[in-house]
């Protein structure tokens, strides 16, 4: 039946299948309710869909545990090292919206000698060439369309077509130095590189148009990079009304195959499918070097705030167009400022256990209450801006939610203060997971259970492996590695609950750090008569209990409080900081009690005399001396 | 030197006020050969020796300044009350100094440092360094040389480790009298040999270990200490008992003119019987005595306790914390834990899922009388 349900997916995806048909197997899918495979990065995967994991994904099959891996199919004959996974729609974050593949090998030995040549400026800034290339690259690059490789873009709403997002290294600088030899000198001021990032997009005569919008400039603040063109390579030829119009510029009504647009990305502009014909292409961008790039913080709110409304779209479909319409204002702020936008903009009410909040991805309210502290606030910030895992389910899953619309925020304090609750992320105690070790009272375990390897140690019905100092140095090496983890973590995961590490927020002023984890210290895990072997020290350290570590390397989070609502401010992307997020499960230690059952191993026995034993030996000694 | 109304007090009277229930206990250990010491102040009784040199604190003074200063042994009561009061160490600190003891500049310069810029620490640390140095011999004078100093403050001792052993009462009565020795630890000499071990399986494990001294337990006197630690002495449920009897044996010997005072909580408020496997009886034993009633820290690790032990912790009624592991109690004991009057106020329980098995960890995790965390915790083990 899963196996059915698999292929099924591919087989009605490439055979664009009847609406009936679709329709049927959708209901299908909605009748499994199978758990997931297995997890890649942190996110619960399942090898067909059902329906919770629903949106289909393509990774690295070697990033699939072993144990699964054959389970999950390779569609595309051309990449065959690319396994189809389904997940969650619900789990994502604004870090795996996108599916971006590493197709880099694809163009390995290609011969990308390319060339940019015929370059006509059919408007202002906006530019088309013949691109010119040895035939293999050519059949590479129009072998793309023929993986199969498209997953529906989260914005398929206001935009037509199939799209699917890679990374090629290769191509970004086989294109870079075809862009460079090819452009004019003066629009290349401070051009860096290709984005190695494409997105490549296919479009069926019966598609609808890609709606007229703005393309969001690749931004990164820490290089002083921005984009300032956009790329785009036509793969293949057609003719149509508008298959690309640039707003003030100019409308192309026919395009070769292999042909190359590169365009001010000042320019809105619309793409109309080929009248008679596929059309697919790529997109990047140009990136610049520009030391004097200037960051709005405003700019930055609304660019979270569309993130964010993406990220939710998954509950409330209703939000992706405006998310659409943030990305665009976003966009458009880069090259003339911002300016306002719908007098009307949506907020989303969250529950999460007893906490009510308001969120727009950029603010969150609470309500203040005696069981809700600052830290508390900012934890929840976090864990729905990430959308951390907690236990198995997403945090945003776990929130019971409803869309806002509101012509302002005025509303929220006294909407939030009739919905005050308890707390749902408390404090908690790290040094309850770490007990300190016990004194010592015994020495090394022996290596077996002989009188003259063991004394009366194991044999006394008081031995303690607790008191055992082998052990307890595996205890110490065992908890060092488990606190590495958690002693840094804000943000734990005891199972489906979630606490906090109260000194990891630090309230300075109108902010509130949150710390960080720092580079990990690695930290590394650890002859006689012939009686039975005994186990070795490590062996009885065990896990007492399982926590999940979140980390964030974040930017301070802002806030400001009135008499009864605390109003958080987060902005992911400043660019200058380094945004990071990691969740990771860390195994707390313990020792287990000797049992003179189990852990004797009576059909073990160590050799007498053992030659290579003895070698090694000697050379420790040597080691020693020198 | 001598106090007026200094008082001796012969050890028969003392033993002649011994509740009669634990009077049995005591003849199986040794009698102690200290004295424990009675004096007056004001209309009371107090145990110790009231005036002091350097080494072991100062005795009662009567200022001469014209704002009215309180007595130095009411002030070091009070800091044996609150000793992070900051401000009234300063004040000791100026009694010190007016009587040439350095641990008045040591004060001085342990509170400016912390408040010092972390650049300029060094330089204060070194001159703390130096006068630590010059002065710590004749700042222990005063103590036996049976005990070891295991922390201070601000140059004194606070806790003090002592050596177990039929004698070893004296000098634990003679470090005690340190003005804030608030600490004791009873060690023993090195690991029994194992030729010494019990090795008879069907032997109870609530036996004491055969060198060590347990009924000689009953003659401490606890009253001025927060913290006891018996860590790793095998006291048996003998020690435990003779331990319980120490407070009937202490508060009739102190009390003359209070017997009440024999019911009401000790100052106790750490205790660390960890592997002193008193079992269920002794520890009952201990709940029962009065000395023990504020106990607020509690490490029994590896005791032979079962749930009938977990019932007698609830006279425990102020527990904080609890260690209880590498204890069997099964999930009965979860359930003698989860209605002990503690259980919403202990910020740290720590237990193996061994000691509860299955039943009694799910009985913990889903457990609304303990604070959230700790149900979280054991929802993840």
């Amino acid at each position: 039946m899963s196996i059915e349900l698999r292929d099924r997916f591919f087989a009605l995806s490439t055979d664009r299948a009847p609406e009936e048909e679709v329709a049927r197997y959708r209901a299908q899918v909605d009748e499994v309710d199978t758990g997931p495979a297995t997890t890649i990065d942190g996110l619960a995967v399942s090898w067909h869909p059902t329906v919770r994991f629903k949106s289909v994904r393509f990774v690295d099959a070697d990033l699939i545990d072993a144990d699964v891996r054959e389970l999950f199919a390779r569609p595309s004959d051309t990449a065959p090292y690319l396994a189809a996974v389904f997940v969650d729609p619900r789990e994502l974050s604004f870090r795996t919206f996108e599916n971006i593949l590493p197709l880099d090998h694809l163009f390995a030995d290609a011969g990308l000698e390319l060339r940019l040549t015929e370059r006509q400026e059919f408007a202002e800034g906006a530019y088309s060439f013949a691109m010119r290339l040895p035939d293999s690259a050519r059949a590479r690059l129009a072998d793309l369309d023929s993986l199969d490789l498209y997953v529906p873009p989260l914005n398929a709403a206001s935009r037509g077509g199939d799209r699917f997002i890679f990374h090629s290294a290769l191509l970004a600088e086989a294109l870079t130095a075809a862009v460079a030899a090819s452009m004019p000198r003066e629009r290349l001021d401070g051009f860096s590189h290709v984005n190695p990032v494409f997105r490549c997009n296919r479009f069926e005569p019966d598609d609808a148009n890609f709606h007229r919008h703005l393309d969001t400039p690749y931004y990164d603040a820490a290089r002083h990079h921005v984009s300032r063109y956009t790329i785009l390579l036509y793969l293949t030829g057609g003719s149509g009304e508008s298959v690309l119009d640039l707003t003030g510029g100019a409308s192309l009504t026919e395009i070769e195959p292999f042909t190359c647009v590169v365009f001010d990305q000042r320019y809105e502009h619309e793409g109309a499918p080929y009248r008679d014909g596929r059309k697919v292409f790529l997109r990047t961008e140009l990136v610049f070097t520009d030391p004097d790039v200037e960051h709005d913080p405003e700019i930055g709110a609304l660019f979270g705030k569309a993130c964010y409304l993406t990220g939710e779209s998954a509950f409330a479909p209703e939000l992706s167009r405006y998310a659409d319409a943030y990305y665009n204002r976003v966009a458009e702020a880069h090259w003339r400022g911002l300016v306002p936008g719908s007098s009307r903009e949506p907020f989303v009410h969250k529950r999460f256990r007893d906490v009510h909040f308001v969120a727009n991805g950029y603010d969150f309210w609470f309500a203040k209450s005696d069981g809700l502290s600052l830290a508390e606030c900012a934890a929840i910030t976090l864990l729905d801006h990430f959308n951390c895992k907690v236990g198995d389910t997403a945090f945003r899953a776990q929130c019971r939610s409803e869309v806002i619309e509101a012509d302002d925020s005025a509303w929220i304090p006294a909407f939030l203060q009739g919905r005050s609750g308890g707390s749902a992320v408390p404090p908690f105690d790290k040094s309850v997971l770490f007990p300190g070790p016990e004194e010592p009272n015994t020495a090394d375990m022996p290596a077996c259970a002989c009188y003259f390897c063991d004394g009366d140690n194991v044999a006394n019905p008081d031995f303690d492996t607790a008191r055992n100092e082998e052990v307890i140095e595996e205890y110490t090496r065992a908890q060092d590695a488990a606190k590495a983890e958690v002693d840094q973590a804000p943000i734990l995961m005891l199972g489906q609950d979630v606490v906090l590490d109260p000194e990891m927020f630090v309230v300075e002023g109108n902010r509130i750090h949150v710390l960080g984890k720092e580079s990990l210290t690695p930290v590394n895990f650890a002859s006689c008569q012939a009686g039975p072997g005994i186990r070795p020290a490590k062996e009885f350290i065990t896990a007492a209990a399982t926590v999940g570590a979140a980390h964030f390397l974040v930017p301070p989070i802002l806030f400001t409080e009135s008499d009864d609502c605390y109003h958080l401010k987060f902005d992911f992307f400043r660019n200058t900081w380094t945004v990071r997020h990691e969740q990771s499960t860390v195994s707390v230690p313990m020792i287990r009690s000797f049992d003179l059952d189990s852990d004797i191993d009576l059909d073990h026995k160590e050799d007498w005399y053992n030659e290579e034993d003895d070698e090694e030996d000697f050379e420790d000694e040597d080691e020693k001396v020198s | 030197m001598g106090f007026p109304g200094h008082l001796w007090w012969g050890r028969r009277q003392i033993l002649g006020r011994i509740v009669p229930p634990y009077g049995s206990l005591l003849t199986s250990g040794t009698l102690p050969r200290y004295r424990p010491r009675l004096h007056r102040e004001g209309s009371n009784w107090a145990v110790g020796v009231p005036e002091r040199g350097p080494a072991g604190g100062l005795g009662v003074s009567h200022g001469t300044a014209s704002v009215p200063r309180v007595k130095l042994a009411t002030l070091e009561q009070r800091l044996r009350d609150h000793p992070g009061d900051a401000a009234m160490w300063l004040s000791y600190s100026d009694r010190l100094r007016e009587r040439g003891d350095a641990r008045g500049r040591l004060i001085r310069l342990e509170q400016s440092r912390a408040r010092t810029r972390p650049a300029d620490r060094g330089a204060v640390g070194r001159e703390i360094e130096e006068l630590v140095r010059e002065h710590r011999r004749s700042w222990d004078a005063g103590l036996p040389p049976e005990a070891t100093v295991l922390e201070r403050r601000y140059g004194f001792a606070t806790k003090i480790a002592v050596e177990w052993s039929e004698s070893a009462p004296a000098p634990v009565d003679r470090a005690l009298r340190g003005p804030f020795v608030t600490a004791l630890r009873i060690t023993s000499r090195n690991d029994v040999p194992s030729d010494e071990w019990d090795t008879d399986p069907d032997s109870d494990e609530t036996e004491p270990a055969p060198n060590f001294e347990s009924g000689t337990l009953a003659t401490l006197d606890l009253s001025r200490l927060d913290e006891l630690d018996l860590s790793y002495q095998r006291i048996g449920t003998l020690g435990a008992q003779a331990l319980a009897a120490s407070a009937y044996f202490h508060s009739e010997a102190t009390d003359v003119t209070a017997p009440a005072t024999s019911t009401t909580a000790g100052r106790l408020k750490t205790l660390d019987l960890r592997y002193c496997r008193v079992g269920d009886v002794g520890l009952a034993a201990l709940a029962a005595s009065p000395q023990f009633g504020g106990v607020r820290c509690l490490h029994l690790q590896r005791n032979a306790l079962s749930a009938a032990g977990v019932r007698s912790l609830h006279r425990f009624a102020g527990l904080t914390e609890l260690d209880l592991r590498y204890n069997g109690i099964g999930e009965e004991g979860v359930r003698a834990l989860l209605e002990a009057p503690f259980a919403g106020s202990l910020g740290r329980m720590l237990l193996n899922p061994d000691d509860v098995g299955s039943d009694g960890a799910k009985l913990l995790a889903s457990a609304p009388h303990i604070p959230a965390a700790l149900r979280m915790y054991w929802r993840s083990v």
